[in-house]
């Protein structure tokens, strides 16, 4: 039960520092739409040519290859500097490309990873589906074999990235009649074949965060499915587990700054009755127990990382942080609404609130529901029994 | 930075997990089993066995043990309930030895001194004044109160002659006394606020220790306890409570093992770190001990089985060194921390 940092992993943490200091852009960032499209590949760019993209990646792929804890000290820095996500690299970066380094041929490899790290190749990942949301093997987007390609039709849902992402890790059924599990292939697909349309879809907070894309004859080259047909439900499963470890870990630190900034926007903004909005005991209270989680989501990422370089089995445990780090997400951007008072009316004031409040809801939906979550909790850490 | 515990806290924690489960299960408080003496004989076995001076220095005969096994230790103390009186003996043989009386050091982890911890009615204006009244939680038979304000821990010996009829407490556990200024004389003080610190992490890690053993209990109970032809823990209503359950466990496992190490090393967010843990470990063991009784359903509510005995535990640490709201109001008022050791 240690905190303190190795001299090697001080210097780093140093060298990280120094950098963004100099190179991260600062905010404000463009807001959604083509512009920040181009903003987030000028970043990735930026990273790569300085060394700094693939953190996690191994060198051989050219990635950094980073210990976990200089990973946790970067997104660290990064939180610090105020610097940009990886945005739309996200998929690519956090699942994508692993999953790719993990499961893929050398052709593979050398054709899809390095356009990923250069900033290039924003992915979208293909797994939900109008029936298939929370029971994801219910996918019924299906692949034909026909010649050395696969004819896919059907659709996907909720596909973030999808209109600005140039690939897709899709995951379709291409064995018909087998159970649900058997019988899928994780594919890699390229988002300008034809027989691919588009259909963003506007969310709450007036953002295109995801799509609907529709497959009719589209034509996938057969040397493009990764890990084999019909191994698509345990290449996904690799793809999940990624994200367990590190890939939220830039979000969970970056909350306890936003809290920090709530109780700058607190000590000196009037509340309806003209008084520091600090002054009112419920906000006052609510601030403490929002720092009060944040230390506790910065200990959790913390103690992630600690397992994960011990080699531990994250499991079900693994889950614990996702769900508490978005539900809290929730809490301090409603906790933002009541410090901001009637401005929340405006969906562009200052601090743009009320949108972040509006795309906060998409926090416990996004990569499983809370309620599923609970459900693996439940029943594969407390051994309780599946129900119908 | 490496949170999880090493071997040696592992076993030391096992060792004092299988004397606790083998001689005060928390079952002993339940109606089948009932012994009101268990809190006197745990305490007495484990002073005898050297876990109450685990915080009192090696230069005066204590075992010297840095925080984050004291944070262990007090997990494993929380999760079977026993006396508060061994988080006040751990503390108060520290601070005795701080304030150079290793004689009275000696006897609080060894021999007849033993402390319970003292709630002031408001908190006093002035520490130097020393005097104040207040209750006495898991008073049964202590002849020492430690009082530990955000400045200072002052140890007071109760005047034998002061006895008043014990009060009933609302947790019965332990017993309630009530304490006035003039019940007794201060033998040891000292200033600043490590022992805060010290005691708002040990109670943190206590709570920590209640919240996984009334998830176990629950989750245990759920598999058994049928209704509807299943199990009520296939019941999504009853299964995702649970979840809550094992998330705040879990939570304040990695919480309680991240400000250990921060006040064990110094770190200048030490204190804002305990008291962030102390909030939610608080919180936490009052939500989940409602849960386990809803969960249980009526039997939950009866002196029948122990699951009472968690929620009125945890309303006592909730209160404890002082109530939570006052330490909300404290840590709001805290500078930021997120750069510390970064």
């Amino acid at each position: 039960m240690k905190l303190e940092f190795l001299p090697d992993e001080r210097l780093f943490r140093e060298e990280a520092r120094d950098w963004l200091a100099e190179h991260a852009p600062r905010p404000p960032f463009p807001p959604a739409g083509p512009e920040r499209l181009a903003f987030d590949k000028a970043w990735q760019g930026l990273l790569h040519q300085h060394g700094w993209a693939g953190l996690a990646w191994p060198i051989a792929y050219g990635g950094r290859e980073l210990s976990f804890v200089k990973q946790l000290i970067w997104y660290e820095e990064v939180a610090r500097a105020g610097a940009p996500g990886e945005g739309i690299f996200f998929i690519a970066l956090n699942h994508a490309g692993p999953t790719i380094i993990a499961r893929g041929s050398d052709e593979q490899k050398a054709a899809f990873l390095p356009p990923i790290l250069r900033g290039e190749t924003p992915w979208c990942q293909g797994f939900s589906e109008p029936n298939a949301g929370s029971d994801l093997a219910a996918i019924r987007t299906s692949g034909v074999v026909d010649g050395d390609c696969l004819v896919v039709n059907g659709s996907k849902i909720w596909t973030t990235g999808g209109h600005q992402a140039t690939h897709q890790e899709l995951l379709i059924r291409t064995t018909t009649g087998a159970k649900r599990h058997s019988g899928l292939s994780w594919v890699i697909g390229d988002m300008s074949l034809d027989g691919i349309e588009v259909r963003p879809i506007v969310a709450l907070d007036g953002d295109i965060h995801f799509c609907e894309v529709f497959y009719n004859d589209v034509r996938i080259p057969l040397a493009n499915v990764v890990g084999g047909l019909g191994d698509g439900w345990n290449v996904a499963m690799t793809t999940l587990e990624f994200e367990r470890a590190t890939a939220s870990l830039g979000e969970r630190i970056e909350i306890g700054r936003i809290v920090e900034q709530l109780i700058v926007l607190a000590r000196t903004a009037r509340d309806f009755t003209g008084r520091p909005v600090i002054q009112c005991g419920d906000v006052a209270s609510r601030l403490a127990v929002a720092r009060a989680e944040a230390a506790a989501l910065r200990a959790m990422s913390y103690m992630t990382i600690s397992r994960v370089a011990n080699d531990e089995a994250l499991g079900a445990a693994g889950i614990i942080p996702a769900v508490y780090g978005t539900e809290f997400v929730q809490r301090v951007h409603q906790l933002a609404l009541d410090i901001i008072g009637v401005n929340a009316l405006a969906m562009d004031g200052p601090g743009s609130w009320s949108k972040r409040y509006l795309a906060s809801r998409l926090r416990t939906l996004a990569g499983g529901t809370a309620q599923i979550r609970r459900n693996i909790i439940g029943e594969r850490l407390l051994g309780l029994p599946r129900g119908r | 930075m490496n949170l999880l515990p090493n071997a040696e806290q592992l076993e030391l924690v096992r060792s004092l997990g299988r004397l606790l489960a083998d001689s005060y299960p928390v079952s002993r408080l339940g109606a089948s089993g009932r012994d009101p003496a268990s809190g006197r004989a745990g305490l007495a076995a484990l002073r005898a066995l050297g876990w109450l001076g685990v915080g009192m220095p090696e230069r005066c005969g204590g075992v010297g043990l840095p925080l984050p096994e004291q944070a262990l230790i007090a997990r494993e103390l929380g999760g079977h309930l026993m006396p508060l009186q061994t988080l006040g003996a751990i503390l108060a043989s520290r601070i005795a030895a701080l304030a150079g009386d290793d004689d009275l050091a000696l006897a609080i982890a060894e021999g007849d001194g033993s402390v319970a911890l003292l709630v002031p009615d408001t908190a006093p204006a002035d520490d130097l004044a020393r005097r104040i009244d207040g209750y006495l939680v898991d008073e049964q038979d202590a002849n020492l109160a430690l009082w530990v304000s955000p400045r200072s821990a002052t140890l007071i010996e109760r005047c034998s002659s002061a006895g008043s009829a014990p009060l009933r407490a609302m947790d019965g556990a332990g017993g309630l006394g009530r304490m006035r200024a003039d019940d007794g004389v201060v033998r040891v003080s000292i200033e600043g606020g490590e022992a805060f610190h010290h005691l708002l992490l040990l109670l943190a890690a206590y709570a920590a220790g209640m919240c996984n053993a009334i998830c176990s209990i629950t989750a245990d109970f759920a598999k058994l306890r049928e209704q509807f032809g299943q199990p009520i823990g296939a019941f999504q209503a009853v299964k995702h409570r649970c979840a809550d359950m094992a998330i705040r466990a879990e939570v304040l496992f990695s919480q309680v093992a991240f400000a250990a190490a921060a006040l064990s090393e110094g770190r200048s967010d030490g204190g804002y770190q305990a008291l962030c843990v102390k909030i939610n470990a608080s919180n936490y063991a009052i939500a989940s001990a409602q849960d386990a009784i809803q969960l249980h359903g009526a039997i939950g509510t009866t002196e029948e089985l122990v699951v009472h005995h968690f929620l009125k535990r945890a309303h006592l640490v909730d209160l404890l060194p002082a109530p939570t709201a006052v330490l909300k109001a404290m840590l709001v008022d805290q500078d930021d921390v997120q750069d510390v050791a970064a």
